[in-house]
C-alpha cells in the first residue's frame, strides 16, 4: 500500500483506465472481477459499454477511460470490471466500470487532492506512479 | 419478482423482454420474426425464449443518463442481461421508422 497519508487519509483502489491513473474511494468499491462480457446497447452514449450480468443481476457498465476523458493505452493484459456503487446516498446504485487494471490500494490525505469542478472527476492528486484523476461515483447519475 | 410472461427476444446486439400480454401475434418474416403489438411492431432478430417469474428491476440513474430511451427496467434472464421494454413506448432501437412499409403492420 502507499502512503500518500497524513490526518484523516482517504483510502482509494488506484485503476488504470487508458493512459490515466484513477482513484476510486474503496468504500464505492463492491468487487473487481475479471473483465465482464457486456451486451452493447444500441443507441448508447460512448462511456456506456453496455450490459452485463453480475451474482443473477443486470449491471449497465461504463468504460472508465470514457467517462474521465482517457486517452486509449495499449491493449490491457488484465483488464478488470470494477463493481462499484454510484450514486448519492439516497439512491445509490450498482455500476460496472471497466479499467485496463486494477493497480493497488492507496492513501490519500484530503489536502493532497485538487479539487476539480463538480462532476465526476472530483480533482486530482499526486500518486508514487503519477498523478491520479480522483473519481467521485455519487455524481455520476446527475445528469 | 414479477408474475407475468415476457417473450424474450434478440435484435442488434441486445436481448429485450415484452410483456407477453402486449403481443397481438408472430410471424416469421425471412430470416425475422414480426411481433405485431398494439398499433406498432417489432421484428426480432430472433425469439430467444418465454421468461415467467422474472426479477425487473427499475432503470437507475446511470442507465438512464446514458441510454436516454425509455425501458420499464433490467432483468437476467437464463444469464443474459435484458431490457424490458413497454409497448406502447418502445426505445428508438426497436421502433420502425415510419419510412419501413412493414411500420405498424399488424401480422396475424
Amino acid at each position: 500500500m502507499t502512503s500518500g497519508s497524513g490526518e484523516g487519509a482517504v483510502r482509494y483502489l488506484l485503476l488504470q483506465a487508458g493512459e490515466v491513473l484513477c482513484a476510486l474511494p474503496l468504500n464505492q468499491v463492491r468487487r473487481i472481477v475479471r473483465a465482464l462480457p457486456v451486451q452493447p446497447l444500441p443507441g448508447a452514449a460512448a462511456e456506456l459499454l453496455g450490459l452485463a450480468e453480475f451474482s443473477g443481476e443486470p449491471l449497465p457498465v461504463l468504460d472508465l477511460a470514457a467517462l474521465v476523458g482517457a486517452p486509449p493505452g495499449a491493449q490491457p493484459a488484465f483488464p478488470v470490471t470494477v463493481v462499484a456503487w454510484a450514486g448519492p446516498p439516497a439512491g445509490r446504485e450498482v455500476v460496472g466500470l471497466t479499467a485496463d487494471a486494477a493497480l493497488e490500494i492507496v492513501e490519500l490525505a484530503p489536502a493532497a487532492v485538487v479539487a476539480a469542478p463538480a462532476g465526476v472527476v472530483a480533482g486530482e492528486a499526486p500518486v508514487a506512479r503519477g498523478a491520479a484523476r480522483v473519481l467521485n461515483l455519487e455524481a455520476l447519475g446527475a445528469p | 419478482m414479477s408474475d407475468a410472461a415476457y417473450f424474450v427476444l434478440r435484435r442488434g446486439s441486445a436481448a429485450w423482454a415484452i410483456a407477453r400480454a402486449s403481443v397481438r401475434g408472430l410471424a416469421r418474416r425471412g430470416e425475422r420474426i414480426d411481433l405485431a403489438l398494439e398499433g406498432a411492431a417489432i421484428d426480432a432478430d430472433a425469439v430467444l425464449g418465454v421468461a415467467a417469474g422474472m426479477a425487473v428491476t427499475p432503470p437507475g440513474a446511470v442507465l438512464r443518463r446514458y441510454w436516454p430511451e425509455p425501458c420499464a427496467g433490467l432483468a437476467v434472464w437464463a444469464g443474459l442481461p435484458v431490457v424490458v421494454v413497454n409497448a406502447g413506448e418502445l426505445p428508438a432501437p426497436l421502433r420502425r421508422s415510419e419510412g419501413d412499409p412493414q411500420h405498424g403492420r399488424r401480422t396475424h
